[in-house]
């Protein structure tokens, strides 16, 4: 092949990867355009009088008197944002204490409000939602080894988790942090710390119905690793399992990188085998800017910028939650402010729905008198209507109590 | 493969629309389902054509389209590499443009290609041959 041939797939491939699934316009309706024969117009007007009067007898004594339903309201679509998705019925979060990680806890997602908590999940240090919003996988780390393995659950109706069934991913070595899966729920991408300084660090994808896994190198996940590149755990992967996604940070923490890396690349250096994507840094007036987090719908990044605000309000800063095109780096739009409490560290404090239309903003625990029980402040995001709600979790009396020091969320 | 052609997403989601209405349309008519993704690529490459027909006619233009995704207004590509390729190909003639959206992204073998624009497959070869010997002058590449 020629490096015209190259040059000319390379630009085509670029060229398609701009068409952003969410910014896709729905379907107007399309008016039929039918000719009556002449003769069938006097009875089908005839037809259409009766079921007018009909509709008329029927249909009025509920108006007068109030009972009638009110009329589903259409939905609205704005340019470039999901034009559909619901609400995610219930949603899975991991409370970490320390070094520690809890059980799965299953919580209403209009309320926050606690489903079940399944105690054969403890140790689990990354979630991911998988399709038909009722089926999660999880990594768990269990035990004092230093073996991850990946297990998957379904909840039903009422968010109960049902029996956790092994996956035939092979066990990897190191904590397993961020995870992510495809659309049909069968590629996952994850980021490995390695055990303890000096062990190596990964990305890697594995396949959940035949276990195959493919790792990539010379990284260093959340400080720990060989290599000089510092990632963030968070990882996520388009809808169609061929681009792992992740962030390089800059030692002093100051530059982020969205780095996009194939996954069908051969395994080696991660970040010789990705391309950079978009890059951010400290603007005027921000103090922190490296609070990314990738959408599995798409690979857009969102970001959740700090004001430089001192000294800092009561109510905790202001953050700026904005979307950025990892096409072209450029900013698309300002999603709102949100008032929350200072986010300790780099990561992803966001968590994208499948539909990719809310977004779930953890913030750090809510400082609480309590030594029993820790609460945490969730933030919901309807990136169509731009519509934020709170959601206040309190995690149950128990190991994690007051030393919770953050949580993951899937959904 | 509309956008390539077109150039903008706006035009090349309502060519992709109606292939897939064409579609739908003519599915009771479909006796070989094999055949349904043949003919939506030519639906959306014949949709394509039309709606560079109309370009050109500029009467029935009914608005300036977006700017075609390798120009530096639209600033969609973040390489200028990719953006010269592009705009190279823009400036080919329209069959051979198609050759190459064929070939080299949607990987088609030459007889599918010849298939899908109804073609013999020696114009299939002749068109890519002169197609890349363009390209290779106008991004000033050698032979």
């Amino acid at each position: 092949m020629t490096n015209l041939e190259d040059r000319l797939r390379d630009a085509f491939d670029a060229a398609a990867q701009t068409v952003r699934p969410g910014g896709i316009r729905s379907l107007p309706a399309r008016r039929r355009r039918t000719r009556l024969p002449h003769g069938m117009l006097v009875p089908l007007a005839a037809a259409a009088s009766v079921a007018v009067i009909l509709a008329a007898v029927f249909a009025l004594p509920p108006l007068v008197s109030g009972r009638a339903h009110p009329a589903p309201r259409a939905s609205t679509s704005r340019q470039g944002l999901p034009p559909a998705g619901r609400v995610p019925r219930f949603f899975a979060d991991v409370p970490i204490a320390g070094v520690g990680a809890g059980p799965v806890q299953i919580r209403d997602a209009a309320t926050g409000k606690l489903a079940a908590q399944d105690a054969s999940t403890v140790g689990t240090t990354a979630v991911a939602a998988q399709p038909g919003d009722r089926h999660f996988v999880i990594a768990r780390l269990p035990g004092s080894g230093c073996l991850s393995r990946f297990y998957r659950f379904a909840i039903n109706g009422s968010g109960q988790p049902g029996r956790l069934q092994p996956l035939p991913i092979p066990a990897v070595r190191g904590t397993v942090l961020g995870m992510a899966a495809s659309a049909d729920g069968r590629t996952l991408a994850y980021a490995l710390m390695g055990c303890g300084k000096g062990t190596p660090s990964y990305l890697g994808v594995a396949d959940a119905r035949t276990g195959r896994i493919r790792q990539w190198g010379g990284v260093n996940v959340d400080g720990e690793g060989q290599g000089s590149a510092i990632v963030a755990s968070d990882v996520s992967l388009t809808a169609d399992g061929r681009f792992l996604a992740y962030q390089l940070t800059t030692p002093n923490g100051g530059w982020s990188t969205i780095m996009i890396l194939p996954t069908n690349s051969a395994p080696g250096n991660a970040v010789q085998r990705s391309r950079a994507a978009a890059s951010y840094g400290p603007a005027s007036g921000v103090l922190a800017s490296g609070l990314l987090c990738l959408a599995g719908h798409t690979v857009d990044a969102y970001t959740l910028s700090e004001a430089a605000t001192i000294p800092q309000p009561a109510t905790g800063p202001r953050l700026t939650l904005a979307q950025y095109s990892t096409a072209t780096g450029r900013r698309l739009r300002v999603l709102g402010a949100l008032r929350g409490l200072p986010v300790n560290g780099p990561g992803c404090f966001l968590s994208p729905d499948r539909s990719g239309r809310y977004l779930l903003e953890r913030s750090a625990p809510v400082p609480s008198s309590s030594r029993t029980v820790a609460v945490l402040q969730l933030t919901r995001v309807d990136l169509l209507t731009r519509e934020v709600s709170t959601l206040t979790v309190t995690t149950p009396s128990g190991q994690m109590s007051s030393t919770v020091s953050g949580m993951i969320t899937a959904w | 493969m509309a956008l390539l052609l077109v150039g903008d997403q706006s035009s090349a989601e309502d060519v992709v629309q109606d292939a897939f209405f064409g579609l739908y349309r003519a599915l009771p008519r479909l006796q070989d389902p094999g055949k349904a993704l043949p003919y939506l690529k030519t639906s959306v490459l014949n949709g394509c054509r039309t709606v560079l027909r109309a370009r050109r006619r500029a009467w029935l233009r009914r608005g300036r389209p977006d700017p075609p995704v390798w120009s530096a207004e639209a600033a969609a590509l973040e390489e200028e590499d990719r953006r010269e390729v592009l705009a190279a190909v823009a400036r080919l003639p329209s069959r051979q443009r198609e050759v190459l959206v064929l070939r080299y992204y949607l990987n088609l073998a030459d007889p599918e290609i010849a298939a899908t624009l109804r073609v013999s497959r020696g114009t299939v070869s002749s068109t890519a041959s002169r197609a890349l010997a363009a390209l290779a002058r106008h991004l000033g590449e050698g032979p």
